[in-house]
């Protein structure tokens, strides 16, 4: 070998030696890797590991694992959670420009005439000690108010899909960041040997036939190691494609050969130093051992009845939200650190009533029952659950306004999400608008205030989990984010 | 008198001003020492702004003094900087008397001197004193394990790091200091810190409570905040009546106020030594997980990733007792000896036992732990095992789902505790469910000699009851297994069942056992579009509402028309037109369907089906089969009409137009 590889070598060794000694990437690295990996310092094995200026986490965590349940399209917060009884009074009234004061429409209703203000057909009450107010489509989420925080005053900066929920997710909202699973696999580690530490399932809502699609960079890595990379669990036979082995291929003879590539790998990355060789060395292992915990995960079937009940009757059909929330809580049970659902369809532009009633229908018992269901295990004490969309949408129908039928546009300026569990303060209403549902009046709670709050909970400073990558140290929160210490118990 | 505050404020900005041209001033002297005439006209404009600037700095200055609280230590610095500006003045006097270069530099220098260090007397009062110290090592508290004294050791040591910058002994903002406790007594110009008989409202805490742009906010926004916890602390402290004297013992101290200090405390004085490396390999390689509660502690959390734990395995986490916080043996079988032990895990706050083989007697030895949480779902635990676990004073929260408890006994110790207990989801909180009617795998209802049917089972404990005769399925009915023979026409009627469910609705479908396969045709009438695949006519499969998915032939204004021969041994008397509408699609039913003979006497109408038609917009797309009874007749070949409408209906949005028909099988039986 030539003087100059070797030493462009050593370098790469150095740094990689660096980071898994020093660096929090090399922690949760060495973690996945090795859970056995920091007993083999010397001195104090513990202590050694609280030496890294970086190490995880920064203080007690009250959470330790969570469960994003993410409502894809922008459900109608005015319909479902945000009661504006103004806008029923002022049913048809143009929307007045002191209310909307120039700010930006999408390109779907900047065209139109007028913007008739219109509340929701469906009825609202309060529910619990807590009098939360909830519309009459989700009476089981009504049931469960006690143990939700609602935030009526979330806002986002993106007006469009996929740069909103790319936001939400990687705190940009231009793609190439990792997801927010990735980061806290990142930085959290993994809590569990034989199961990816970020999983994602997706289910498609019976409001809007044509939903939205999406990308499956939403749960990628971006520049974090792939280890960190949320892994999409799938409906039916094959929940992780290409994980069995092919025909005529037994469990035994795939160890060997696993085993000689390994060492072709070792002997590669001993030459090259690179990380990314360990990186796919261990994947190669993790996919082994989901050979065997995925199945046995992923079987509903010895469910007691009593709990595919208490999920509502789409439990049974597999790749329903109901059915997905019904995993959720078994990966949860399996210490797996974030688990994400999208449930897509909550695009109502148009035919607003018909629709968000079914899409609502979809995720109402599911949810209180997978709230309670984690409660009851004794789960929900360090998990925490959480409920709602990329966006909010308009006080003003989009297309015309008839007796019983409107449409809602995208509406980024404030809209209603809930959480539940680890360390949320229950039964709880934060943030308020004004009396249109258009702007927010009271703690506002932007998308890295949200992120900020969340990381908190899992004992993270945000701004001190940070990678380094083309000469930046990246964050979540990118150099925003407020903690909002009100919503915490 | 409020605007000359306001601009008295505006003398820590203005004075940089003469400060920095009478450096830069000195500067270009320094540059000209060997070439004394190089920058002369630009030294006297320097002395000159410097000297203008300088006056109305001192001026603002003195605005200042005389609206703010300053101690009598403004004065150095009042009278050091006029002197200051006098000198400078005296330099510029000296530039014009052309003294010579050593006089004007040396005398440049002095002024120079004068000048470091009259600023350095104002940034002391605005910064502080300790504002250049070097920074030392932090005060070290020394704690003592048992007992502690919340303001020595805490708040004074908060108030020191984060406040007494401002309000210490030499700066007193708004006449507050902090830095001892006579200080914090007596309160500033705006009234006392501390608020005795109502703590709550103390204005120490009203103003570090107010929102961050407030103008009082402390402290304020450019500064370092405190951390919630130091926040949390001081909180505390003033609502118990902010004690300096008081030493508390740690039993006596509340837990949540337990939690403040030890996060507060750095992890080197927490309680518990950090567990050795040694012992630690050895619980790792027993298949245990540890993790680190926090990096402000030496706790740590733990799994047990086996099915069953081993005496050796739980004493090497014995080992490591008084560091495990929390513990989860989640469905692992535990020995009955391990119960015992447990009593000396004296910081164990969170006890996972579900699905476990714990009983009431090891409930015992949980008595005087911290525990604040309980699991124990899905146990044998019984009441009494729960009265004894309720002496734990410490205890928040216990899990009793699926234990041997009873609902009655349930209510009462529900009744007779103040701590949240989970029983599990109460029975009525879903609505009965109404199982999904059953699905069939094919859609395939044709057949010739019998066709085998199933059904998709969702779920294993499905029961699907079915009946094959008219009759709706019960309970009683035959029990759809792996498949089912059907080998008549007839009517499938199926429902499922789930224990615990409400039965589904019911699927009915129709099977027609075909008499005979039509293979030679010829298709008179031609097909438009791209709905020309006529082989589908006779493939015994129907298609779907989509007149697009390939089974379905269309004509555009004309009728279809196809012949076939007669089958050797007739033995059929319907012949069955499958056809479809749809709005949108322009698609209407047939008009009528006519069947011909043909025989000696040649082409002869043998039945004929009038259709009624649709008198108003409809908006389902649907499928329909018309049945046209027929004799069997001693014919050669079969010719059928189906009768397109021709033009769509004056009530069609595009009446006038030509009409669909679409067809997608025909067949005998």
């Amino acid at each position: 070998m030539d003087p100059l590889t070797r030493y462009f070598q050593n370098n790469n060794r150095r740094e990689f030696l660096k980071k898994m000694g020093f660096g929090i990437g090399g922690l949760a690295l060495g973690y996945l890797l090795d859970p056995f990996g920091f007993g083999k310092n010397n001195g104090s094995s513990l202590t050694k590991l609280q030496k890294g200026s970086l190490a995880l986490p920064h203080f007690a965590p009250k959470a330790k694992r969570l469960i994003y349940l993410f409502q894809s399209g922008g459900p109608s917060q005015l319909d479902l959670f945000d009661y504006k009884p103004k806008l029923n009074e002022n049913r048809g009234m143009d929307l007045p420009e002191s209310v909307r004061m120039g700010q930006r429409l999408t390109g779907m209703t900047s065209g139109q005439a007028t913007f008739p203000l219109t509340g929701s057909v469906y009825d609202f009450a309060q529910y619990g000690e807590s009098r939360a107010w909830l519309s009459e489509l989700l009476p089981y989420i009504g049931k469960i108010a006690d143990e939700l925080c609602f935030v009526k005053s979330m806002h986002t900066e993106a007006i469009n899909h996929d740069p909103a929920i790319t936001f939400f997710q990687t705190g940009s909202q231009l793609p190439g960041r990792p997801s927010f699973g990735s980061w806290m696999s990142y930085g959290l580690g993994s809590l569990n040997d034989n199961l990816p530490s970020f999983i994602v399932m997706l289910s498609k809502g019976t409001g809007r036939e044509v939903a939205q699609p999406l990308y499956s960079r939403l749960w990628g890595n971006g520049f974090l190691s792939s280890l960190h990379q949320g892994v999409q669990f799938r409906a039916g036979k094959d929940p992780v494609l290409y994980l069995n082995n092919p025909e005529g291929v037994s469990r035994l003879e795939r160890r060997k050969m696993l085993d000689y590539l390994a060492q072709i790998n070792q002997h590669h990355e001993e030459n090259f130093g690179d990380q990314q060789i360990l990186d796919r060395m261990a994947q190669y292992e993790m996919a082994y051992r989901m050979q065997t915990s995925v199945p046995e995960v992923m079987d509903i079937e010895n469910e007691p009845d009593a709990i595919l009940q208490m999920y509502g009757p789409d439990s049974l059909k597999p790749g329903t939200y109901a059915a997905n929330c019904i995993l959720a809580r078994r990966l949860i049970e399996k210490d797996v650190r974030f688990v994400q659902l999208y449930h897509v369809g909550w695009d109502q532009h148009a035919n607003l009533p018909a629709e968000v009633k079914r899409q609502a229908k979809d995720v109402d018992q599911p949810t209180a029952a997978l709230i309670l269901d984690l409660k009851q295990r004794g789960l929900l004490e360090d998990t925490l659950v959480i409920w709602g969309g990329e966006f909010g949408r308009t006080n003003y129908s989009q297309g015309i306004l008839t007796d019983d039928d409107y449409g809602r546009d995208h509406h980024p300026r404030c809209f209603t999400i809930f959480m539940a569990g680890g360390g949320i303060q229950p039964g709880m209403t934060y943030g308020q608008t004004d009396e249109l549902g258009y702007n927010i009046v009271q703690d506002p709670m932007h998308v890295h205030d949200l992120q900020a709050t969340i990381l908190h909970l899992f004992g993270i400073d945000h701004e001190q989990m940070t990678y380094k990558y083309q000469g930046r140290r990246f964050r979540l929160t990118d150099v925003h984010g407020h903690v909002h210490h009100q919503i915490l118990a | 008198m409020e605007w000359l505050h306001f601009v008295g404020k505006l003398h820590p900005v203005i004075i940089h001003l003469p400060i920095g041209i009478f450096l830069f001033t000195y500067w270009l002297v320094l540059l000209s020492i060997k070439n004394p005439s190089k920058y002369t006209h630009t030294i006297g404009w320097g002395l000159q702004s410097s000297f203008y600037t300088a006056i109305v700095a001192s001026i603002l200055g003195y605005l200042r003094y005389l609206t703010e609280d300053y101690t009598a230590e403004v004065l150095n610095h009042m009278w050091m900087a006029i002197t200051t500006t006098v000198f400078i003045g005296l330099l510029w006097f000296l530039y014009f008397k052309k003294v010579s270069n050593r006089l004007f530099n040396g005398s440049f220098t002095l002024v120079v001197i004068c000048l470091t260090i009259s600023s350095h007397l104002g940034a002391q009062l605005t910064h502080g004193k300790g504002y250049l110290k070097l920074p030392k090592k932090p005060t070290t508290v020394s704690i003592k394990k048992d007992s502690i004294n919340l303001y020595t050791q805490v708040i004074h040591s908060i108030l020191d790091k984060k406040c007494v910058s401002c309000h210490g002994n030499e700066k007193q903002e708004g006449g507050l200091i902090l830095s001892s406790v006579e200080g914090i007594l007596k309160g500033g110009e705006s009234g006392l810190a501390i608020d005795f008989k109502n703590p709550n409202d103390s204005r120490l805490l009203y103003h570090l409570e107010l929102p961050m742009d407030h103008d009082l906010r402390m402290p304020p926004k450019s500064r370092t905040q405190l951390t919630p916890i130091e926040l949390e602390l001081i909180k505390n402290w003033v609502l118990d009546g902010a004690k300096f004297e008081q030493t508390m013992a740690y039993q006596q101290i509340d837990r949540s106020q337990l939690e403040l200090l030890e996060e507060f405390f750095p992890p080197e004085l927490n309680p518990v030594s950090p567990p050795s490396h040694k012992d630690l390999e050895k619980i790792l390689a027993h298949d245990f997980r540890v993790d680190q509660y926090s990096m402000n502690h030496h706790y740590v959390v733990v799994r047990y990733l086996g099915d069953s734990l081993s005496m050796d395995a739980f004493d090497a986490l014995y080992k490591i007792r008084k560091n495990v916080i929390e513990l989860n043996l989640n469905s692992v079988i535990i020995p009955p000896s391990a119960f015992e032990k447990f009593r000396n895990f004296k910081n164990l706050k969170k006890l996972h036992l579900n699905h476990t083989n714990i009983e009431d007697q090891d409930l015992a030895s949980l008595d005087a732990l911290p525990l604040q949480l309980v699991s124990l779902t899905n146990t044998r635990i019984t009441q009494e095992g729960i009265h004894q676990l309720l002496k734990n004073q410490s205890l928040e929260k216990l899990f009793l789902w699926k234990t041997s408890i009873t609902d009655e006994e349930k209510s009462n110790i529900q009744n007779n505790s103040v701590i949240d207990i989970d029983f599990g989801v109460a029975a009525d909180f879903a609505e009965k469910q109404q199982v999904e009617r059953p699905q069939m795998v094919s859609q395939q209802t044709l057949f010739v000699d019998s066709l085998a049917v199933s059904f998709l089972r969702p779920i294993e404990s499905v029961d699907i009851k079915y009946t094959l005769h008219g009759q709706t399925p019960d309970s009683l009915s035959a029990s759809y297994q792996d498949s089912l023979w059907i080998k008549e026409s007839g009517t499938l009627k199926a429902k499922s069942f789930i224990l615990g469910w409400l039965p589904s609705q019911t699927t009915e479908i129709d099977f027609r056992k075909v008499a005979h396969t039509i293979t030679q045709y010829q298709l008179q009438s031609s097909p438009s579009g791209t709905y020309t695949n006529h082989s589908n006519l006779f493939d015994l499969e129907l298609g779907s509402t989509s007149f697009t998915d390939g089974y379905w032939v269309g004509h555009h204004g004309d009728d279809l028309i196809v012949v076939f021969d007669a089958p050797e041994y007739p033995q059929f008397s319907h012949v069955s037109v499958s056809s479809m509408r749809s709005y949108g699609g322009w698609i209407m039913l047939p008009k009528s369907i006519k069947v011909y003979g043909l025989s000696r006497d040649g082409w002869q109408l043998l039945s004929e089906l009038e259709i009624p038609q649709a008198s108003e917009k409809f908006s389902q797309t649907q499928k329909e089969q018309f049945d046209i009874p027929i004799k069997p007749q001693d014919v050669e070949q079969y010719r059928i009409v189906v009768e397109n409408l021709g033009v769509l209906p004056p009530w069609h949005d595009h009446a006038g137009e030509s009409s669909w028909v679409f067809v997608d099988e025909i067949y005998l039986w």
